[in-house]
């Protein structure tokens, strides 16, 4: 008999929070109200999920290392996970919220999807979120023979910065929230440059890290 | 030890030969350059599957590594940043910047809308503070603090004079900083702040008396000139219309905006003699052919035309009108010419009998009249208008504008003669290119002739009975750009007003300039003391001046508000023309939002309309952002008039259980957003919908100034504001109005026509 798998605490936490946040949506589309301000509630609570996942997955690490810096032990395996997590939370957040978008508020209208400004930058995020989601499983990759690994990811910043016009030009984004959420970002991630002090684990059977190491 | 470069990791690779298809596809944008990084990441990864043990340039010699190392960085390096370069990041980001800079504006709360004060007419501002009862808002260290009206949902309401304010009025600059202070909180608010500049603009005469005379609204005076160029300047009321000479050039009487009074002016002393009680927003004064009647067009919440006897200055008549009376003519001694903007026509009001009343038929055209005059003929009236047709019918076709002019033929109440004023010129050798006769503005009799001078193409024309104009008189070598005024001073001169320079010429008939009278700042004295009136002022001049097509902004943007009329200007359909009144801090522009800064309008002109005709040092695009950002949002007798608090609030608590304000967020009343319009408007850009395969998306438009911008919706559908939510609305997404009672209903549209 194999012994049952055990999942880490902070993939359940994140595991949790998508849940919460879809039972909320649920919760508040059914309560009732004026249709169009249900639509706009839902749509807005996905997206900033997706981002907010989103942020998570590019700061996890240049996070933990300064933590680490300051004395802070973490093994490199949980930022390495809690980066594949996030990011996928993201892009399943991102494709949730794409289709309550369409469905609600923007009324089945898909070609809106090419006329729109904000609605093309969003788009065109989801797009490269879908394009990791599929590399962040080893299984597909290796069915497509994908051999070099780690430029696939570098492009998580690329959906970063598609949602940004994204929630610039939408009408219902805070942009102050958009501003120091993107600014405060970008300055955790310049800790990526951070010299690492530790050394690095021993072998790891975590797909992103052997991704990684296959791809350099 | 020799140094060589070592073979770049994959990843690397990936990078240069991203950048290198970028440089070679040339195509400058974000989703190109993320396409090309995709592409390179499969070619290479192509190869790897091809070759495992594939790692480029393994085998060249040292030499050739280099070479490569070189080509490879420098080479893709050079042309990916000339295509960027090219494509202007900056000009890009700057888009980007105004966009954000304008909602952030509005979404830093308290927000106050408009972020613009002009110092020369009151002005009706919002602001949006939620949760907050006691709002109030000082302009200057100086200035008293006023409190605004809350009016529920943390909107308030706050009436300005700055004229009441010493402090404000005297100010110059261009930016102001206000406080805000919303339940003791205060912070710190900057808005533009645009002070007057004389604008002299239509010019009544006494050619007998050698007298003339026309007002400045913005710095509210009359200014009085002689048939020899002496001029003299006259306090007046708050926001003085119009003026009309009488009594043999002894008395002036002047309308005002703003001051419910009409002020009597005797001519040789300069001083009031009489102050006659009036509604405000009077419009427009005639003089009778006899000199006996004074016509005043009242636009007040009523609109009426209003009879008053000269020689004992006693009310005649009060006709009350179905319409916003805009220009006042009379055609003989028992009729009167009046014009309607809105509906596009003109009515009689007539004698018979001893009354005064408004006649049925009025004459229905395609444009709206910017013109009307008498002409040397008895019963006969000229009228200037963009179109050439007798049909009440609107020219949707693309791009249309003719500058014309008809004959009207007062006592068989028709049209006896239609000339096309636009003219090629010698200098043209494009098709279709004009030089002469654009945009008439004003029309008057000159020594027996008549004459129209032309704000588009900056002259003066004679207009002959019949057939074709020859004649023209260039005002070019004379500050006097944009002229908007016209009057004959007898004895062989003239005089010829320009709003946007300040000034009036004194010329003889023949053209020889007896006198220029500057109102307002040379530009070399602008230049020094206040540069960004000089850009505003470039802008205006820009505002007026005619492309190659025969356009100017003016041409459907009348007094920078709007004709009412459709426009096809390159959109999928005609659109009704906005208001530019009011639209600082409102990026995206036009109805589809696509031009994200003022400034990129100019491209209009440019690219649609075959650039101007006459080359200028400034920028062009910079001035005519600058004047359309100094334009406070139109004035209307409903914004000025005693309102009921009670039923303003009612107002606002449905416009908030609608859930209006969703989209119409206060206090710009616009969240500056752009929607689907199938999702908006199902059972009208639907599959079975008139409206389908129209527009993909709306601008969420603002809602100020709505009372005078009928009609309404995207594409003018909805004649009025009540059809906008009983006729057009039926899927209920443009607002949460179905199940809204009468009352609540009336609420609202008392609310929004108080904007």
């Amino acid at each position: 008999m194999t012994e049952p798998r055990r999942y880490p605490l902070d993939t359940l936490l994140l595991l949790a929070l998508g849940l919460g946040l879809s039972a909320w949506c649920v919760i508040a589309f059914r309560s009732g109200g004026y249709y169009v301000e249900r639509d706009v509630f839902v749509s807005q609570v996905s997206g900033y999920a997706a981002l907010g996942y989103l942020a998570l997955s590019l700061c996890a690490g240049p996070f933990l290392r300064l933590l680490s810096l300051a004395g802070v032990q973490f093994n490199r395996e949980l930022s390495a996970r809690l980066s594949r997590n996030a990011g996928i939370a993201s892009a399943l957040a991102a494709i949730m919220h794409t289709a309550i978008v369409l469905l609600t508020f923007l009324k089945h209208d898909w070609w809106s999807v090419l006329f729109l400004p904000y609605l093309r930058w969003g788009g065109l995020a989801l797009v490269v979120l879908l394009v990791l989601l599929v590399g962040s499983f080893k299984p597909l990759m290796a069915l497509v023979r994908w051999k070099l690994w780690k430029p696939l990811f570098r492009l998580s910043f690329a959906a970063a910065l598609l949602t940004l016009p994204h929630l610039l030009y939408a009408p219902f984004a805070s942009r102050e929230i958009t501003l120091w959420l993107y600014g405060i970002a970008a300055a955790i991630c310049c800790l990526r440059w951070i010299p690492e002090r530790k050394p690095r684990p021993a072998a790891s059977n975590h797909p992103v890290l052997a991704m990684e190491k296959g791809g350099t | 030890m020799e140094s060589q470069p070592a073979p770049p990791p994959l990843q690397r690779i990936v990078l240069l030969l991203a950048l290198l298809l970028f440089a070679l596809v040339a195509i400058p944008s974000w989703v190109i350059a993320l396409a090309c990084y995709l592409a390179a990441l499969i070619l290479v990864n192509l190869i790897l599957w091809w070759n495992p043990a594939w790692v480029p340039w393994q085998a060249a010699t040292r030499g050739q590594r280099w070479l490569l190392a070189a080509l490879l960085i420098a080479l893709p390096g050079a042309l990916a940043a000339r295509l960027i370069w090219n494509s202007n990041p900056a000009a890009q980001a700057d888009t980007v910047r105004e966009n954000v800079a304008d909602r952030l504006a509005l979404e830093r709360l308290p927000a106050i809308f408009p972020a613009l004060l002009a110092t020369y007419e009151p002005q009706r501002f919002l602001v949006y503070a939620p949760g907050t009862k006691q709002v109030s808002v000082r302009f200057t260290a100086e200035s008293p603090e006023l409190q605004a009206i809350d009016l529920g949902h943390g909107v308030h309401l706050l009436d300005v004079d700055p004229q009441k304010d010493q402090a404000l009025s005297k100010m110059i600059g261009s930016e102001l900083s206000c406080t805000i202070t919303a339940d003791g909180a205060a912070v710190e608010r900057t808005l533009r702040l645009v002070p007057p500049q004389p604008h002299p603009r239509l010019l009544r005469s006494d050619p007998t008396a050698g007298i003339a005379a026309t007002v400045s609204e913005e710095t509210d005076e009359l200014i009085i000139i002689q048939r020899d160029g002496r001029h003299q300047r006259i306090a007046v009321g708050d926001g003085p219309t119009d003026c009309a000479v009488y009594d043999d050039g002894r008395k002036i009487v002047v309308a005002h905006r703003h001051t419910p009074e009409l002020w009597v002016i005797e001519t040789a002393a300069g001083k009031v003699q009489a102050k006659l009680p009036a509604e405000r927003f009077q419009t427009r004064l005639a003089v009778s052919p006899n000199g006996e009647l004074l016509a005043v067009a009242g636009n007040s919440e009523q609109p009426a035309v209003r009879l008053i006897r000269l020689s004992e200055m006693q009310d005649l008549a009060r006709v009350e009108l179905p319409f916003s009376p805009d220009l006042l003519e009379f055609g003989d001694d028992a009729l009167l010419a009046v014009t309607d903007r809105r509906g596009r026509a003109i009515h009689r009001v007539e004698a018979r009998g001893g009354d005064w009343s408004l006649v049925e038929g009025p004459l229905r055209f395609p444009r709206p009249i910017t013109a009307l005059s008498k002409t040397p003929a008895p019963q006969q009236l000229v009228l200037a208008l963009t179109a050439s047709y007798l049909t009440d019918e609107q020219p949707i076709a693309n791009h249309f504008i003719e500058n014309t002019i008809h004959t009207l033929d007062t006592a068989k109440w028709q049209i006896i003669a239609t000339r096309i004023t636009d003219r090629r010129g010698l200098f043209q050798d494009d098709p279709g290119n004009t030089e002469h006769g654009i945009s008439p503005l004003a029309l008057a009799v000159i020594d027996g002739r008549q004459v129209a001078a032309f704000a588009g193409s900056n002259e003066l024309g004679d207009v002959p009975p019949a057939g074709v104009m020859t004649t023209y008189f260039p005002l070019d070598e004379f500050p006097l750009f944009a002229p908007r005024g016209l009057a004959d001073l007898g004895e062989g001169t003239m005089c010829v007003s320009s709003a946007c320079e300040g000034t009036i010429g004194v010329f003889t008939s023949a053209g020889l300039l007896i006198k220029l009278i500057q109102l307002a700042a040379s530009e070399e004295d602008l230049a020094k003391s206040e540069p960004a009136a000089l850009l505003r002022r470039h802008g205006e001049r820009t505002f007026f001046e005619g492309t190659r097509a025969g356009i100017a902004c003016q041409s459907c943007h009348l007094d920078a508000a709007s004709d009412g009329c459709l426009h096809h200007i390159g959109q999928n359909k005609p659109v009704d023309v906005l208001s530019i009144r009011g639209i600082a801090g409102t990026s995206p522009y036009l109805r589809d939002a696509s031009h994200w800064r003022l400034r990129d309008l100019h491209e209009v002109a440019q690219v649609g309309y075959r650039d101007y005709q006459r080359e200028v040092p400034w920028d062009r695009a910079a001035a005519v952002a600058a004047y359309m950002e100094s334009l406070p949002p139109e004035s209307h007798a409903r914004l000025n008039a005693e309102y009921d608090l009670a039923r303003l609030r009612a107002g606002v608590a449905v416009f908030f259980a609608a859930k209006c304000n969703v989209c119409h967020t206060p206090p710009a009343l616009t969240n500056l957003g752009q929607h689907s319009a199938l999702s908006m408007f199902p059972d009208y850009y639907g599959p079975d919908g008139r409206g389908a395969g129209t527009d993909a998306f709306l601008d969420t438009p603002s809602l100020r100034g709505l009372a005078v911008s009928a009609p309404y919706l995207h594409d003018g559908r909805a004649a009025t504001l009540r059809d906008v939510f009983q006729e057009w609305n039926r899927a209920n997404r443009h607002g949460n109005t179905r199940d809204l009672t009468k009352a609540q209903l009336n609420d609202l549209l008392y609310f929004l026509e108080r904007l």
